[in-house]
């Protein structure tokens, strides 16, 4: 053809996210092994502070979500992209501005996160100059996406493409939204979001429900249109299907969030209408799975042989049994059951491990030999990697499955005199620690086969030569002629910026109309008026609190539930958390609830030792050992400015409360170490100016403003 | 549990029905749009993965 272009692709972009996606797996499943260890042996924190669960296990969700997924996306979108548009991404400096911005922003995160910098939103942790680098370097992606897809060569936008597009736009709102924080000092990492109490909390699972469909989903199903019809080589089942499940998961996956708030102080509505969004998800979700599987109709037989296939049906298995679960926990009634507990756990393990884990083996078994020219090295250790994947998986769920429902059925199991019949929280760790055993064998299995993975593709770049810049040929781009009587919607579908406006439009109307009415309408959060902001000194106990990550194990959300109210207390406000900023209510209670701690009348004592040795006080307690607590002085060094702040935002204390603040938080420090010298009867040098006393003095106010009612 | 959840939809008040018709109508207008395609469209769409423009 006279019209024919000669281009290139750029694979060796495509090679580098490779690379990436490879080294984070490695390194956040191995930081998830070694924190699900440490729930088996609390001992190998080594009492150390930065090897310690709450500070690694948020390291090991953005290592594998934002690094092991993320370059597995970046991996993905770079390829395809550049081939359904028919032409090589838009700028070569983009791109690597984009790889290397992204992959610092993960080496910052894995050097701040065991530091104890985090904002305690699950999956938005990093703290906010690290969000702001985020944004930057998500809009120069943006750029280079767009850009490619306006001098690309072919008419139509493949609907992989639709779903990249939806990616990155939602991405965008969410990561903006969700990160509206204001910092307490230029010089400071520490920052307080302006949503408080239950705003945060519907933000925050608007948004970390939201990461999960749009980073670990939608880009996903991205990848699943484009490279499984190439594994297999025939075309995706039904274009048709694509286009309806495409519309119909966008639309409704926003609404979905506030099924991580049943039964909390969240309102009502909000609550009712996650439940019915959620439950409806199963219908484009499942269009999505049915799409990937159909594809392969008449090529079966290749699945016998052909690991990618393998990889990919499985992940595409996953993928239908995690969405078809999903709503199923999102039902009130089921919920009431797994929320909080292991089960939980297992569900995402499906959709990780098995959904994106898999999907991402099988793309770099089949991309990383044909950019490097040459065989996979071993097509007998894929297989074994195959089988390793999918062991492990089982390993790992399995177990956590049953944990879930044997600890959730023992915290509500009453005996014949009405009493707990396990009123020991303990006891019902206890039980399940031979699950969380297992799990370590499921998890050891899975990265063994990820090593095995590694070796195996390193063997095939050496057997090989990248082809840095792949020779393509395409004809020129025919300016588009609107024909009368065309339907609008081939102009949409052809324009990358109204495909961008039109999909704005609707992840945006769920979450409008989700968290307008909560904040507009007061009764939505009625006040209370015996609920007072934080001390200074519970301030900064608070503070440590968050640092530490206690959050990842303890609940501060008591549900409406007889064997809740009668364990913990009176169930929780929405006026209680109304100064809570962030919120910690959490989502997992690998210990107690603790929203009534101090209603319980521990003695700072029994706090004291507990934080320091927790087996000395509860025999087989898998809580780590805090003895920094005790040794570290409490920096005070930002307590002005962090009550300032606080005030910005509209927590009432008096004017010109920050200057005098210090005073009242030594007083209160004396008066806890005073009681903690009577009551232990040691002399104690200088614990008023330790941590440990600033923790437990939050540790014991928590739950008893409403008492004071 | 088809009680339960029906007796839950009773929270779901005023908002449940715009949050509803804004679902559907997505949905139809969707649904207008896929079935109004010509076959042959369709045909080069679903192509486009597998002629990737390479010399190989």
């Amino acid at each position: 053809m006279s019209n024919m272009e000669q281009f290139s692709y750029d694979n060796k972009i495509v090679r580098n996210f490779a690379l990436a996606t490879i080294i984070w797996a490695l390194v956040g499943m191995s930081v998830g092994l070694w924190a699900a260890i440490e729930l088996y042996f609390p001992s190998m924190n080594l009492d150390l502070s930065w090897l310690t669960f709450g500070r690694i296990r948020p390291l090991h969700t953005n290592a594998v979500i934002f690094a092991f997924v993320g370059n597995g996306i970046f991996m993905g979108v770079y390829y395809s992209l550049q081939r359904l548009v028919k032409a090589r991404m838009y700028s070569d400096t983009l791109s690597k501005i984009h790889f290397w911005g992204w992959n610092f922003i993960i080496v910052l995160a894995a050097i701040t996160l065991p530091l104890g910098y985090t904002q305690s939103g699950e999956y938005a942790e990093l703290s906010w100059p690290i969000d702001i680098m985020i944004a930057v370097v998500w809009i120069i992606f943006g750029i280079n996406m767009f850009g490619t897809m306006i001098k690309r060569r072919e008419n139509h936008l493949y609907v992989a493409i639709w779903f990249y597009i939806a990616t990155w736009v939602t991405v965008t709102v969410l990561h903006v939204f969700k990160s509206l924080a204001i910092p307490i000092a230029l010089t400071s990492l520490t920052s307080y979001p302006v949503y408080s109490g239950v705003t945060d909390a519907l933000v925050q699972w608007w948004y970390g429900h939201n990461a999960v469909a749009f980073f670990l989903t939608t880009p996903y199903l991205g990848l699943m249109y484009y490279f499984m019809p190439k594994a297999a080589n025939r075309p995706v089942y039904s274009y048709k299907l694509s286009i309806i499940h495409f519309w119909s998961l966008i639309f409704i996956y926003i609404w979905a969030g506030p099924h991580h708030l049943l039964y909390t102080s969240l309102p009502d509505w909000a609550q009712s209408l996650g439940t019915v969004f959620s439950i409806s998800l199963v219908a484009p979700s499942w269009g999505g799975m049915l799409n990937g599987l159909l594809t392969l109709r008449g090529a079966w037989d290749r699945v016998r042989e052909d690991p990618i296939l393998k990889f990919m049906v499985v992940a595409v298995t996953a993928y239908g049994m995690s969405t078809f679960e999903g709503p199923m926990l999102s039902i009130k009634s089921i919920n009431a059951i797994s929320h909080f507990t292991d089960w939980t756990v297992a569900h995402v393990h499906i959709g990780t491990l098995g959904w994106n884990g898999m999907l991402t083996f099988g793309i770099l078994y089949w991309l990383i030999p044909r950019i490097y020219n040459t065989k996979l090295h071993s097509v007998s250790s894929a297989n074994t990697h195959f089988w390793l994947s999918t062991l492990g998986l089982l390993f790992y769920s399995v177990p956590l499955y049953w944990a879930g429902w044997t600890q959730s059925l023992m915290w509500k199991q009453f005996n014949a005199d009405g009493f707990l019949q396990y009123n020991e929280f303990l006891s019902t760790v206890t039980r399940i620690l031979p699950m969380y055993g297992m799990r370590i064998i499921g998890g050891t299995i899975y990265l063994t086969g990820v090593i095995l993975m590694t070796i195996n593709l390193k063997k095939t770049m050496n057997s090989g030569k990248l082809i840095e810049n792949e020779a393509a040929e395409a004809p020129a781009r025919v300016k588009y002629v609107k024909h009368a009587g065309e339907h609008w919607h081939r102009l949409v579908e052809r324009r990358p910026m109204q495909m961008l406006l039109w999909a704005t439009i609707t992840i945006l109307i769920g979450g409008f109309v989700e968290y307008f009415p909560l904040v507009m309408v007061d009764d939505n959060i009625p006040k209370i008026d015996s609920v007072m902001p934080y001390t200074p000194l519970e301030l900064e106990g608070r503070d440590i609190y968050i640092r530490e990550g206690c959050v990842s194990c303890h609940s501060q959300q008591i549900r409406p539930f007889r064997s809740e109210t009668v364990r913990y207390g009176e169930y929780s406000k929405a006026g209680e958390a109304i100064y809570d900023r962030p919120f910690l209510w959490g989502s997992k209670r690998t210990g107690p609830d603790l929203a009534r701690e101090g209603e319980r009348k521990r003695s700072h004592g029994w706090h004291y030792d507990h934080l320091r040795d927790p087996r000395e006080i509860s025999d087989g307690s898998i809580m780590p050992n805090y003895p920094w607590l005790i040794s570290d002085d409490l920096d005070t060094g930002y307590l002005i400015a962090k009550i300032k702040t606080l005030q910005l935002l509209g927590t009432p204390y008096p004017e010109g409360y920050a200057e005098i603040a210090h005073d009242d938080l030594v007083a209160q420090a004396k008066q806890i170490a005073d009681e903690l010298r009577a009551e232990k009867k040691i002399p104690m040098e200088g614990v008023e100016n330790k941590e440990i006393i600033a923790v437990i003095a939050y540790l014991q106010r928590l739950g008893t403003d409403i008492s004071a009612e | 549990m088809f009680k339960s959840l029906l007796s839950n939809a009773e929270h779901l008040n005023w908002m449940g029905i715009p949050s509803l018709l804004t679902f559907t109508t997505i949905f139809v207008i969707a649904l207008v749009l896929v079935f109004t395609k010509k076959k042959e469209m369709y045909e080069h769409l679903e192509s486009l993965p597998l002629e990737d423009g390479t010399k190989k």
